[in-house]
């Protein structure tokens, strides 16, 4: 939605959009980002809020996350406002530079905006990110809400640029994609006046062994600035009555569920201290909430890692409290944390506060609704023509190594095409590393192009100088479609919308060395399965490579709309289908089958045309209209 | 009204516009001058899975996250979808549900089951919610747009005095956010709200 901008005004915001605003009101100039749900949005709103109001900024979508915060971290140093956003995994990417930047120190603001996901809704696990703030000793907050983030971004870029050091700006899903009325403000115009200026420190920024030693006593030094900084509010915020006998101790979004609880068992007597940063620790705020309680109950998301805090203060000024949480067993030390658990934990402390009770409801398991592929997309080509490849060849299923991205959906039934699917490039490591067990199956690794950029180029190569027997099959449908079509560098535009130079895979596997590269449609079934059965033969001595290129269907729609074409969908010709369900075990969502005439049926309405289950229906009962197959 | 807050749950499946009825009921919030939280699924639109938005509205909404058996009003654009989220209705809620099953690939496959229709119902009737089916789709063809099934929902929500404001808000949020297709989905606004007049609660 078209955000009305008219100096002060309240607008419905996603957490996404808040931090993009808030990045624009504190004057950041440089916006580096790898797209990862739940973060994805931030860098196009960015983009988007930027042209709005003639800001003028650079924005990039990145090959990698290590790569986005090289930049912006340079960006930094030039005395540039700058921030890097990505998803809780990408910061595991650039936990080398991060934790040297802070010993090396900073010029301008630096912001990792960084997309927690505890349930968790979209990833592989759940990291507590705040945990890399206490690694690398820099600056962690973590806002509640939607609008309360777009305010927090600008006091942590301040407090960045005020201390010289990076800060880990850390939120959740359910602020990310949780929408709230959001207070618009105004623009740091002076941010986007800066001049950049590189300033040649060898002392500092050739970070060599004897030089970090002399550095990193001033970078806790500058935590303990900042120590002092944040003891007061926004930081940290008390709430409720001076003191009681039970208190709660609390940050994120959970600050909101623990409101929740308690206006539900109807209490308003108890007092509430809520922390908007986590490192460095407001400590003594915190110790003086803790001097008037007997009991405190800390509701945090993912690690209990203010909590032990707690329990390290209480200890080192000798206070008789008793502290419940995760490492108690009153709270999970997993997942969301909601109103319901907050409840149970109160209960569990105070039994008399009961005023609560969930209705009880039985109503047994409602079956999960599966997430398939696309109608028309094109990595259900690829995957068929994977599978009956390695049955025509191996006489064996073979063992097919995912990677991350939309095609992760085709190890769902019905098409169960792959067997792993673990971090952004593993699935050529991995299958290096079966490989090199002495595994006889037939190894397959699958990768898309935007996780081929990001991780899949160095295992590549290690995969060729190893003579490793595997076939990679890269995905490549020229956009990073999972997380919403963001461009990648087989893309050919950026992140501003301007056009941009294009990279193609199957040259940098030239490059490499490999000899067998073979790129084929997947919407062609035979020339894909025949291109593998190759692959798998040639992969005798070292890697072969298949590259299935076709745009990603949605994309291709999209723009087909806008030109006012109409799509012709298949239809399936009732006389000639004999019930065989070999069609609908491709999991495309255009097809639905009729128990009672046992008849497969096309729905219109879904149908893109792409005729992949028309190739594979044994009794060529899938016809196309007027249209021949592959016309579009 | 829970602590001055009214919840509703809406559920469905990707691609069926659910993203878009949480924006507008939060826009007519904020229109009406009340603080709203929303939560929505992503990343499964197009891909067939099921989603779910919490919207909270109230003076002051603390949690994003509708405490079970709380809501207000449950309102699925698909049947089966309604029963996953009945936990989040409190008991006697309304339910209003597009009288659609869309079953699953994997239910084709026999790989996964789809319960019946009679089933479903039998969910909501346990749970002693006021209960209305109606047919969405035909209402947004008539309206026009095929798309606007979830207009039509809002409209018997708007109809059933659960919002705490007055429809005209949610028809200037419409016409907000849909500002080409505006006259569509305020027919189909319409045509909802008019279908709460007629239905017959099933009880």
């Amino acid at each position: 939605m078209k955000l009305i901008e008219m100096g002060k005004y309240r607008v419905l915001m996603t957490g996404n959009e808040a931090i993009a605003r808030g990045l624009l009101e504190s004057g950041v100039k440089v916006a580096t980002a790898y797209p990862g749900t739940p973060s994805s949005e931030i860098l196009s709103a960015y983009v988007r809020i930027s042209k709005e109001n003639n800001l003028s900024v650079y924005a990039e979508w990145a090959v990698n996350e290590k790569v986005a915060f090289e930049i912006s971290y340079a960006a930094s140093l030039c005395g540039l406002r700058a921030a890097v956003i990505m998803k809780h995994l990408g910061t595991h990417w650039i936990l080398d530079p991060l934790s040297v930047s802070a010993v090396t120190g900073i010029g301008g603001g630096l912001v990792v905006i960084s997309a927690d996901d505890p349930a968790p809704l979209s990833s592989q696990s759940s990291t507590d990110t705040r945990n890399h703030a206490k690694l690398a000793h820099i600056i962690a907050v973590e806002p509640s809400d939607p609008a309360e983030a777009k305010e927090l971004v600008k006091e942590t870029v301040n407090l960045s640029e005020k201390v010289g050091l990076p800060a880990i700006f850390r939120y959740t899903d359910r602020i990310a994609h949780g929408r709230t009325p959001v207070d618009l403000g105004d623009f740091n115009t002076n941010g986007y006046r800066r001049l950049p200026t590189f300033k040649k420190e060898p002392d500092k920024l050739v970070s060599i062994a004897p030089n970090a030693r002399k550095n990193i006593p001033n970078l806790f030094k500058k935590l303990e600035k900042a120590k002092k900084i944040v003891s007061r509010p926004p930081w940290v915020i008390k709430e409720g009555p001076p003191d009681g006998e039970f208190g709660i101790i609390t940050s994120g979004s959970p600050y909101h569920d623990v409101k929740e609880a308690l206006s539900l068992m109807g209490i308003d007597d108890i007092p509430i201290l809520k922390l908007l940063i986590s490192n460095p620790l407001p400590e003594e705020p915190i110790l003086d909430f803790l001097s008037n309680l007997n009991e405190v109950l800390i509701a945090e998301e993912l690690d209990p890692i203010i909590e032990l805090e707690v329990f390290r203060i209480a200890l080192s000024n000798d206070l008789s409290i008793k502290i419940y949480g995760k490492s108690t067993g009153h709270l999970r030390p997993y997942g969301e944390l909601t109103t319901d658990q907050i409840l149970h934990a109160i209960h569990l402390i105070k039994k008399k506060y009961s005023g609560y009770v969930l209705p009880e409801l039985n109503v047994g398991d409602v079956p999960r609704r599966i997430p398939q592929l696309c109608a028309g997309c094109s990595h259900r080509g690829a995957y068929i023509s994977i599978k009956n490849a390695l049955k025509k060849a191996c006489g064996e299923r073979g063992i097919v190594l995912g990677d991350r991205g939309c095609y992760n959906q085709g190890a769902n039934p019905p098409l169960r095409a792959i067997d792993t699917a673990i971090a952004m490039g593993s699935s050529i490591g991995m299958a290096v590393g079966l490989a090199k067990s002495g595994l006889q199956n037939s190894i397959i690794a699958v990768i898309g192009d935007s996780t081929f950029f990001h991780a899949g180029i160095p295992p590549l190569i290690d995969a060729y100088v190893h003579k490793a027997p595997i076939v990679v099959a890269i995905l490549d449908n020229s956009w990073t479609s999972m997380t919403g079509h963001q461009p990648n560098p087989g893309t050919g535009k950026n992140a501003m919308g301007e056009p941009a130079p294009k990279v193609f895979p199957e040259r940098i596997v030239e490059g490499i060395g490999i000899q067998f590269i073979k790129v084929v449609d997947p919407y062609n079934i035979a020339e894909s399965e025949k291109a593998v059965i190759e692959a798998l033969s040639a992969a005798k001595n070292g890697p072969a490579v298949v590259i299935f290129r076709r745009e990603c269907v949605l994309q291709e729609l999209r723009r087909l709309r806008k030109e006012g074409i109409r799509l012709k969908p298949l239809k399936v010709n009732l006389a000639k289908c004999t019930g065989c369900r070999i069609c609908i075990r491709t999991g495309c969502p255009a097809l639905e089958f009729n128990f009672f005439d046992n008849k497969a049926r096309i729905i219109e309405e879904k149908c893109v045309g792409c005729s992949i289950c028309a190739q594979i229906c044994p009794s060529n009962a899938i016809e196309s209209n007027e249209r021949e197959a592959g016309l579009w | 009204m829970v602590n001055g807050v009214v919840s509703i749950i809406l559920s469905g499946i990707g691609g069926q516009g659910l993203r878009i009825a949480s924006q507008i009921l939060g826009e007519a919030s904020i229109r009406a001058g009340f603080d709203v939280k929303i939560r929505e699924s992503h990343g499964l639109a197009q891909r067939e899975g099921s989603v779910v938005s919490h919207v909270r509205i109230g003076k002051e909404v603390h949690s994003f996250l509708i405490p079970e058996g709380t809501a207000q009003a449950l309102v699925s654009l698909e049947l089966l979808e309604g029963a996953r989220n009945i936990k989040y209705l409190k008991p006697n809620g309304l339910a209003v549900l597009n009288d659609k099953l869309l079953y699953p690939v994997s239910y084709y496959t026999r790989e996964t089951a789809y319960p019946d229709k009679k089933w479903i119902l039998s969910v909501f009737k346990q749970h002693r919610a006021k209960l209305a089916l109606i047919n969405a789709e035909a209402l947004a063809k008539r309206a026009g747009d095929l798309r606007a099934s979830n207009v039509v929902m809002l409209g018997f929500l708007a109809a059933s005095n659960v919002l705490p404001f007055s429809p005209k808000f949610v028809v200037e949020a419409i016409k907000a956010i849909f500002s080409y297709s505006a006259d569509v989905n305020i027919k189909a606004f319409e045509l909802g709200f008019e279908a709460a007049r007629s239905v017959d609660y099933e009880t």
